[in-house]
């Protein structure tokens, strides 16, 4: 279905914070650092990031933003230990089995709202998943 | 952010939290929330300061539990 870009797509969140799984989604140009680099003059492509990832394997590619926070500790754009903490709390019920970074900066939007946008709201959904946090860079 | 859009729209929650009210809010987020004093590149926090961050992600959850009108880019302070 095509929103127009006025009409603003608005899911209710409907459950208790204690019992939620939530995963990440960051602009910020997060990936594995086994993981391909994004392209800094452009990528409209994304990464896949385990739920059970150590935060020492994750870092940001990016050339529009100032990095050295990230790389120093990538919860400042990608907060995974935060939510961990925040579940043994009881604060939310889970940390998602499946988050995602890209990179945010692409000539090719068409191919970001086309293709790439349309497929990780696919996989989240089919993931068990029941609020998505956002992080630009 | 079209991520967010696509996501919402396919039935899961969403909050986005944004250092670039300006160029976030021409995408017309459904939840957003700009903490006032970080910067980009450290949105969630400075490197290293976990308390800054986990009041960030718990405040921007908390907004899930809060709807204002979709669009809207609440502002908040650590």
């Amino acid at each position: 279905m095509e929103l127009s870009r006025r009409a603003i797509p608005y899911t209710p969140f409907a459950k208790d914070l204690s019992q939620a799984t939530i995963a990440l989604v960051s602009t910020a140009g997060v990936h594995l650092k086994s993981q391909e680099p994004y392209h800094l003059d452009g990528d409209s492509s994304y990464r896949e990031v385990p739920g059970d990832v150590s935060a020492a394997d994750l870092m940001v590619t990016h050339g529009h933003y100032d990095t050295s926070s990230a790389l120093q500790d990538i919860n400042a754009v990608f907060p995974i230990d935060r939510l961990r903490e925040l579940q043994r709390e009881g604060f939310i019920g889970g940390v998602a089995p499946l988050h995602f970074g890209m990179m945010g900066y692409t000539l090719r939007m068409k191919e970001v709202i086309d293709q790439t946008a349309p497929e990780i709201a696919r996989r989240i959904e089919r993931s068990p998943t029941d609020a998505v946090l956002l992080t630009g860079g | 952010m079209h991520v967010q859009r696509a996501i919402e729209a396919n039935g899961i929650p969403t909050i986005l939290i944004t250092v670039e009210p300006e160029q976030s809010g021409q995408a017309r987020p459904p939840r957003a929330v700009q903490p006032l004093d970080h910067r980009l590149g450290w949105p969630v926090g400075p490197a290293g300061a976990a308390g800054v961050q986990r009041k960030t992600v718990m405040h921007a959850l908390g907004c899930l539990l809060d709807p204002v009108e979709p669009g809207i880019i609440r502002t908040f302070e650590d």
